[in-house]
């Protein structure tokens, strides 16, 4: 029963079906947030993954970039909201035979391998874990340290049972051992279990199998598997994390000392057209790499870190800062010099590395340990994935896509997300995940809700009654917090707390055995308030409200004290003083927590119309596929024609025509009949909440109001107009567009030109600008391209920082430099110069640049000269932040709500984002972000209701003196006057009430107060805060201690 | 070293959840060190910062407290909250140096989400700039327990202050500086030298309960046939005994600030006796 | 800092030369890593490679001449960039200028004039085999044996012909040799930059063997394995090759020899460039060292296909190179570390180096240079003449 509550549906139970909406293979977090997102939006999904646990490669990864969250703390509560989804069905341990049919109706049959574990009675206990004989290799720990024939994935694993190893097992080798047969009180262990046939039928399929990391054996150059201490970057991920192999301690395999000089080797496996290896760029490694060189330096500050690379491509958002906060780290080098491995030292194990300088030669170092930064290779057996799904791969065995479309596969119904598609990301492979959804929603659209099934909680227990008996959880986090703060000694003195009646820690409190703790600890301790002392509750506190619901207590009987974010992680040199913090906290939050009251929440009507701001391809796409969901879509252009940024646009790297693409969009757009369309519009007013917006937009001289549900903010970008290198002086100096524009119409000054030179970074990598614009070097050789085809005779020069054509853009670097394109690299502190000179009668332009290799000046003479000018964020990005309440980057784009794991939603609920406002992106990407956002909104549109927080005003009339101050403080309108025999008294209107408590804290009498936030409750944290108590504690707790 | 001797501050700080305290959580995610001083009490809206929250934990002994909120315009909620979280704090500033407190033992911030390192940088400056000041009281050159009874003087007074300055405290001003001026030093003084008192005339009482049943606080003793008494200490200063005193009786004054209230009649004393009713 | 413009016309004559795989090049100094120059000496392969770029070979320095065309950079250059066809086209450039070294000009003239770098008469060219019942080829013959230049003239080298020779004869193999009607192979000249030469002495060589009806050619330089194989096909012609050391396997696995005598030592192989990287053939040689009875190949650090370059490729071997900067000296000592008693090669160049280095060792007996030949001579023993009843 327990474990039924955390796992949601048992699988496969025999009430089922079998019959779904679409089934997700993989269940990486891509395919966990395409399931999450239909199953939202009322599809039934089966979510097939072939391994123990779903978690995917995201799972083994200790932090990720650029934010260093801690990755298991971000992905693992999905993993609890996937196993509670009523909507979903998970199926690990399952490989796909066969998939028969056709969009709509697939027939697919998948065999159910053995896990010799019978998943509906193991409880996880682990005993025969403990018992089993056997041990070998750890595959969760990259096979560095080894693990028992019989366990649990990991930690955080869903289901969370353990799975006997058939290879090493001793009885299913020779028939040897039953031990954990005899050990498991559950008698959950089958030993003869056999593989199970399993079909079901659904109407869409969403490939999400990910990468498999390149595996450097295959080039015996890199000494790896020969010198014990050159490791993989996802080996050294490994090591890092505190539930790693050595519990966060990096340590060298030959000796097991910390190794103090480390270096990575960039582009392992990538950008090589050697055999064995790719020709593509991944991506990834370039920033995971910085992400590792930081997280090294946490664990020792005088680590040395030496990265060896000949490209820095940091072109995500904010990869850039995090390029130079890592660069700026003491001890920290970046070398640009691909290397080889010498040799391995016999006494000390070190391994050199011989690396070229342009002035000094080729060096030899030696390294403690070396990492070699592998890149991401096509899922196992991709081959053979192509055949059974029947879809076509492109020639890097990745799956063909359509860049107007890089969800939608060569066979109809089938989709894909994550890295399946090329090497990505997580942001973009959740993107991409909830945009297969939104397609998948297009297809099944008559069918949604048919299959769902709402969430059932237990019957909430009243305690009202009750002395408060509050549970205190503190979380190790791994090592974030256990390293700084002195768990335990809190745990000690929460216990000594009034009021609190039980106290434990937990490596992490999210994981679903911390969570099924809780419930127990709530059922067998009658605790009636719980307290977590974790991380922040902005991305936590919905995931244990819902544990508190599963144990049939009021979710709102729930205090979080954040000492990560605000202790930990802040204070991490200041261990005592960061614990006594710890305790401090958690003081102030059992004070609270022991006062707060239970709230019900209730639904509000959604409005299924949604506004789309911005009519250029973000937007269009967009609006498109949630008018396909069959909602009507509001569609704003400020301009007098739909079309944004790409109406500039006129030809792809890979050959789109644009602009046909671009008027077969805006047909689509208009033909539609869900999509309304405001050009020349602007938006004077948005107000309104999640699932009822009204907004006023003004075009042709009038102004409407629109009520909508969901808004899409798509304001799309501006380009740079340079000031440097003579642009606006002289007419052959233009921006990389307006050469496109001039190629297009065959202007003889540029496809006529003897000589053409580009220069990159321009207006961007700088103080003004710190962000890396990431579509130019793309633009740039593509338009190189453009003219060599136009003009093979023509000379040209690209001048270049660092060359960015990442993922497969980079066998186009290759192509153009094929082609006689030629790159020359400069520094921001040697930067070219352009001066317009008179050869005889010949007007040229002179561009002289520093060759670093040469060490010479080379002066080129151009006919034209074209600036790869910075994308800046939309001159309207602020005024539509302030209306609609969404906030920008450091840099001025659109801000997500989480950079990793909600790319396209606003912290603002009901408001999403996509295109070139988020970020600089090509339009494959602006495409896929589109239909994500798209995906995203669906959530909300194909709910009848949103719930809102119970967490509002009430009034207590007979406190109410009707001096009015709280009516005329709530701007949402939330308070009137209403008549009583006591005289008019205020009283809220539930609906409209927003709990931002103005009113509260207006009211002289205290008649109106905020519930959740009441005077009492905060008062009491102000008190637990107060100095004086501190000491009396500090003794109680030294006594406990 | 001196870590026994050294000056550790308490603060409290009250964050906004949509940009503060996201602030705070990114400086943490991006590991930006800062000294651990502060305690946090979320809230939605810094504009739910309540005059009597600053006021308690001062009067708690902390020594100083922060309030961050969303930069102005930028204001999570339609209502603007973080401009009255403004004209509260220097309303509170006022009370404060009437107190006795160095005002700048409180200090509000606009924080967004983004900011982190802004969040970082200002935890390190207002400790810096509480560490000087020292221990509350210790500036100030004033005893805790005397600062204790000054604040819980002005505390009493908050609901009379709020109504009083219900306009001023919902005021919007075109720029932050502004606020600076919002409330002069004297205009605080006044308004406390200022507040009056409430007083029931025993002789004119008819004992209607009518007061008695509209006062917020129930500060208002006395059942039917017994003259009621305004208890002085649980009274709020709202005056709504005197609006609601019916005027054929007129029972209900308000006293000046310099006027003492008269003792409440005795116990026994307060039976009333109505024309026509023989001794 | 120096201001120069890109050169059009030095481009275009580079590219003429075939040195056109500069293009791809981006830099990234892995050439230079692996270059066993930079061992003993600074030298940049990627700094050749963007002198083409430009436009801007220095050829009048020296670097131009110092690639051995070992093949280890075109081996791991992560962009296939062709760099020995780089450093080549700038020789072709140079030496057309007339400004190649000294040395290489003196040996253009003997190759001209005598067929053979190492200015002997070509008419002594077959004196190696003297008493050692060598046939001239005829036609019809099942091979011909073309020892090259250096087992023809070298007094060194001759002991490997000679030996060749003997377990051909032993295993019954019909063959013959050109003698004075064999040329140099060319090779060596032509990555010495002398392209006009190199194609004299392949025609010539093409058509003495077409004349004397040679179909299959047994090789015991490298060099002349991959100018027969991969270069003399630019002249569609096309010749059975096979190199000493896989005929000796192939002569082992048929039983047509046997290997009977002891060689109790331990022993080392040396891949020759040309024959390891350029050609694939690192099994053969070291099966056929494995069946000799009592010998104990151990491995040397950098070996297959990071084989340590001699230093004798690409005209090398015609130039001086000062004590210090010999990578053959660096072998030796790899060879002894790992405790060899022999260093086994099966290279012309290589043994020449080889014993060079040698002779300038502390103890020069410390370690013996021998051809996989000399070492299977040993391990067949002297020729017993069968018993007159034949049992």
């Amino acid at each position: 029963m327990a474990k039924e509550l955390v796992e949601g549906q048992p699988l496969n139970s025999p009430e089922e079906n079998n019959i779904g909406d679409i089934m997700v293979v993989g269940g990486g977090i891509s395919g966990i947030q395409a399931s999450l997102d239909l199953a939202t939006a009322g599809f039934k999904v089966y979510l097939v993954e072939k391994s123990p646990t779903i978690g995917g490669h995201m799972a083994q990864l200790d932090k990720t970039f650029p934010t260093n969250d801690c990755s298991m703390c971000i992905e693992s509560p999905k993993f609890v909201e996937c196993s509670r989804h009523p909507n979903i069905e998970i199926l690990t341990y399952t490989e796909v035979d066969k998939v028969e049919g056709e969009a709509g109706d697939f027939r697919v049959t998948l065999t159910r391998k053995p896990r010799y574990i019978d998943e509906d009675k193991c409880t996880g206990c682990t005993t025969c874990v403990e018992y089993c004989p056997v041990k070998y290799p750890d595959k969760f720990n990259q096979d560095i340290s080894n693990n028992k024939a019989t366990h649990i994935y990991f930690a955080q694993a869903i289901p969370l049972v353990t799975y006997i190893d058939p290879e090493t097992c001793l009885y299913l080798q020779d028939e040897k051992c039953q031990i954990c047969v005899g050990v498991c009180k559950n008698k959950a262990i089958d030993l003869h279990q056999k593989p199970e046939k399993v079909e079901i039928e659904v109407g869409a399929i969403i490939l999400s199998p990910g990468y498999e990391a390149f595996d450097p054996k295959l080039r015996e150059e890199y000494g790896y598997g020969k010198f014990e201490n050159v490791v993989t970057s996802l080996d050294y991920e490994r090591l890092l994390c505190a539930t790693g192999p050595y519990e966060g301690e990096i340590l060298r395999a030959s000796d097991g000392k910390h190794p103090h000089n480390i270096a990575w080797i960039q582009c392992v496996g990538s950008r090589q057209v050697i055999p064995g290896g790719n020709s593509y760029c991944s991506a990834v490694c370039c920033t995971y790499t910085q992400k590792q060189v930081i997280l090294t330096k946490d664990h020792d500050a005088d680590a040395r870190c030496t990265i060896f690379h000949n490209d820095i491509r940091s072109f995500g958002k904010d990869f850039e800062r995090f390029y130079q906060r890592t660069e700026n780290l003491p001890g920290v080098r970046f070398i640009r010099s691909y290397v080889s491995v010498g040799k391995e030292i016999p006494e000390s194990k070190n391994v050199t590395i011989k690396y070229s300088t342009p002035d000094e030669g080729v060096k030899e170092e030696e390294f403690d340990m070396v990492v070699l930064s592998v890149g991401l290779n096509p899922p196992a057996g991709y081959e053979e994935l192509a055949k059974k799904f029947g879809i076509e791969l492109e020639p890097h065995g990745f799956c063909q896509t359509n860049e107007t479309n890089p969800m939608k596969t060569s066979r109809p119904g089938i989709f894909i997300s994550g890295a399946f598609g090329g090497p990505i990301d997580i942001p973009e492979s959740v993107v991409t995940a909830s945009g297969a959804g939104s397609q998948c929603g297009e297809l099944l659209g008559y069918r949604r809700g048919k299959l769902s099934r709402e969430r059932v909680y237990p019957p909430e227990r009243d305690v009202s009654g009750e002395e408060p008996r509050v549970g205190v959880f503190v979380c190790h986090c791994g090592a974030n917090i256990g390293r700084v703060v002195d768990v335990p000694s809190t745990v000690e003195y929460a216990m000594t707390l009034p009021n609190v009646v039980h106290a434990q820690e937990d490596l992490f409190s999210c994981s679903t055995d911390a969570a099924q703790q809780i419930v127990d600890a709530i059922n067998e301790k009658g605790l009636n308030r719980v307290v977590v002392a974790a991380c922040t509750p902005r991305t936590h506190e919905p995931l244990f409200r819902d544990t508190l619901r599963e144990a049939g207590i009021n979710q709102y009987y729930f205090d979080m004290a954040n000492i990560r974010e605000h202790d930990s992680w802040v204070h991490s040199k200041e261990k005592e003083e960061a614990t006594q913090k710890a305790k401090d906290l958690i003081r102030m939050s059992v004070a609270r927590a022991s006062l707060l009251e239970p709230l019900q929440e209730f639904d509000l009507p959604v409005d299924k119309r949604a506004l789309a701001v911005g009519g250029g391809v973000a937007g269009m796409t967009a609006a498109l596929s949630i008018a396909n969901q069959g909602h009507e879509v509001h569609l704003v252009e400020k301009d007098t024609d739909l079309g944004g940024t790409a109406r500039q646009l006129h030809y792809t790297l890979e050959g789109l025509d644009v602009q046909a693409y671009l008027r077969d969009l805006i047909r689509q757009v208009y033909q539609h009949p869900l999509v309304h369309v405001y050009t020349g519009a602007t938006i004077t007013e948005a107000t309104g909440y999640v699932g009822n917006f009204t907004t006023k937009v003004e075009s042709e001289g009038r102004v409407r109001e629109i009520k909508h549900g969901a808004a899409v903010i798509a304001i799309g970008a501006d380009v740079y107009q340079p000031t440097e290198y003579l642009y606006g002086e002289d007419k052959r100096v233009m921006t990389h567009l307006e050469l496109e524009e001039k190629i297009t119409q065959r202007d003889e000054s540029v496809t006529g030109a003897q000589s053409l030179v580009m220069i990159q970074c321009v207006g961007c990598r700088n103080e003004d600008r710190n962000y890396c614009s990431r579509i130019c070097c793309q633009e740039s050789i593509k338009n190189a391209l453009k003219l060599k085809e136009l003009n093979p005779e023509m000379d040209i020069y690209i001048l270049f920082r660092d060359i960015r054509t990442y993922g497969f853009n980079e066998d186009y670097y290759r192509e153009a430099a094929n082609k006689e394109v030629k790159f020359i690299r400069y520094t921001p502190e040697d930067k070219p110069q352009v001066e317009a000179v008179k050869e005889g009668d010949k007007e040229i332009l002179r561009v002289t640049v520093t060759d670093p290799i040469l060490g010479k000046k080379i002066a080129l003479d151009a006919d034209a000269l074209a600036l790869a000018a910075a994308v800046v964020p939309s001159a309207g990005s602020q005024e539509i932040a302030r209306l609609f309440k969404v906030t920008l980057s450091p840099d001025g784009f659109l801000q997500e709500a989480h950079v990793k794991l909600r790319p396209v939603d606003f912290a603002a609920e009901g408001v999403y984002l996509c295109g070139i406002a988020h970020y600089p992106k090509l339009m494959s990407e602006t495409i896929s972000q589109a239909y994500g956002a798209a995906g995203r909104a669906l959530t909300l549109l194909a709910n009848d209701t949103v719930t809102a927080s119970g967490s509002i005003c009430v009034v207590d009339e007979g406190k109410c003196i009707s001096c009015g101050a709280c009516i005329s403080a709530c701007a949402y309108g939330a308070i009137e006057f209403k008549e009583t025999k006591q005289g008019k008294k205020a009283s809220v209107i539930p609906v409209l009430c927003k709990g931002d408590g103005l009113c509260n804290s207006k009211c002289p009498t205290g008649a109106i107060s905020l519930k959740h936030y009441t005077d009492e409750e905060l008062l009491s944290q102000i008190d637990a805060a107060a100095p004086a108590p501190v000491e009396v504690q500090k003794e109680k707790a030294g006594v406990a201690g | 070293m001196s870590a026994g001797t050294e000056f550790k501050p308490n603060i409290i700080g009250f964050l906004c959840n949509w940009c503060c305290y996201g602030g705070a959580d990114l400086a943490g995610v991006s590991r930006y060190q800062f000294p651990p001083y502060i305690r946090v009490i979320r809230v939605m809206c810094s504009g739910r910062v309540d005059l009597s929250f600053v006021l308690r934990a001062f009067s708690n002994g902390t020594d100083g407290v922060f309030i961050g909120g969303c930069h102005l315009n930028d204001c999570h909620y339609n209502t603007q909250g973080n401009f009255d979280a403004l004209s509260m704090t220097h309303l509170a500033k006022k009370l404060l140096e009437h107190a006795g407190i160095n005002p700048d033992r409180l200090r509000i911030e606009w924080v967004s989400a983004g900011e982190g390192i802004r969040y970082a940088d200002i935890m390190i400056d207002f400790a810096a700039q509480i560490k000087k000041l020292g221990p509350l009281g210790s500036s100030e050159g004033i005893d805790r327990n005397e600062l204790k009874a000054k604040l819980e003087e002005v505390k009493k007074l908050v609901p009379y202050i709020k109504l009083v300055k219900k306009e001023k405290l919902a005021s919007r001003l075109p720029n932050e500086a502004d606020y600076l001026k919002l409330f002069t030093s004297d205009e605080v003084e006044t308004l406390l030298s200022e507040a009056p008192a409430y007083y029931i005339d025993p002789d004119k009482c008819q004992a209607c309960m009518i007061c008695a049943r509209n006062c917020p606080v129930e500060a208002i003793d006395g059942g039917k046939g017994q003259i009621h008494i305004i208890n002085q200490e649980k009274c709020i200063k709202c005056g709504t005994c005197l609006e609601v005193c019916p005027p054929r009786f007129g029972a209900v004054k308000k006293l000046a600030a310099e006027e003492p209230v008269p003792p409440p009649i005795p116990e026994e004393a307060r039976i009333i006796a109505r024309a026509g009713e023989e001794r | 800092m120096e201001t120069v413009a890109p050169f059009k016309e030095a481009i275009d004559a580079i590219k003429e030369a075939g040195g056109e795989a500069y293009k791809l090049c981006y830099q990234c100094g892995l050439c230079d890593t692996v270059c066993p120059w930079n061992r003993v000496r600074n030298f940049s392969m990627r700094n050749i490679v963007r002198q083409a770029a430009f436009g801007l070979p220095e050829i009048e320095g020296e670097d131009i001449w110092r690639c051995t065309t070992c093949g280890s950079c075109p081996q791991r250059c992560p962009r296939g960039v062709g760099t020995i066809d780089v450093s080549l086209s700038f020789r072709r450039i140079a030496s057309e200028a007339g400004i190649s070294p000294a040395s290489i000009h003196s040996v253009s003239a003997s190759l001209a004039a005598e067929g053979n770098p190492l200015r002997e008469e070509r008419a002594k060219r077959a004196d190696w085999a003297e008493g050692l019942s060598v046939k001239p080829f005829t036609e019809g013959m099942e091979i011909l044996y073309f020892p090259g230049c250096y087992l023809c003239y070298d007094s060194r080298l001759k002991k490997v012909a000679a030996a060749t020779a003997s377990i051909l004869n032993r295993a019954g193999v019909d063959f013959g040799i050109l003698g004075a009607k064999e040329n140099c192979c060319g090779e060596s000249i032509r990555k010495a930059g002398d392209e006009e030469l190199f194609k004299r002495l392949a025609r010539e060589n093409i058509k003495t063997f077409i004349d004397n009806g040679v179909k299959k050619i047994l090789v015991s330089s490298p060099h002349c394995y991959h100018t027969f194989k991969n270069e003399y096909t630019e002249f569609r012609a096309n010749f059975e090759v096979v190199h000493i050391s896989q005929y000796l396997f192939e002569l082992i696995n048929e039983g047509r020899l046997k290997l009977t005598e002891e060689y109790g030592k331990k022993v080392t192989y040396h891949d020759p460039c040309y024959l390891g990287r350029h050609n694939g053939i690192y099994d053969q040689p070291r099966e056929v060292l494995k069946k000799v009875p009592g010998l104990e190949l151990v491995e040397m650090a950098d070996s297959r296909q990071d084989s340590l370059c001699c230093g004798g490729g690409g005209g090398r071997i015609w130039m001086d190179t000062p004590k210090g900067e010999r990578f053959s000296d660096i072998r030796l000592g790899q060879a002894m570390d790992v405790g060899a008693e022999v260093l086994v090669t099966s290279c012309p160049y290589c043994i020449t180096n080889f014993e060079d280095s040698r002779v300038t060792l502390e103890d020069s007996e410390a370690i013996e240079i021998k051809d996989i030949t000399e070492i299977v001579q040993e391990a067949i023993g002297e020729e017993k003449k069968p018993d007159k009843d034949g049992q």
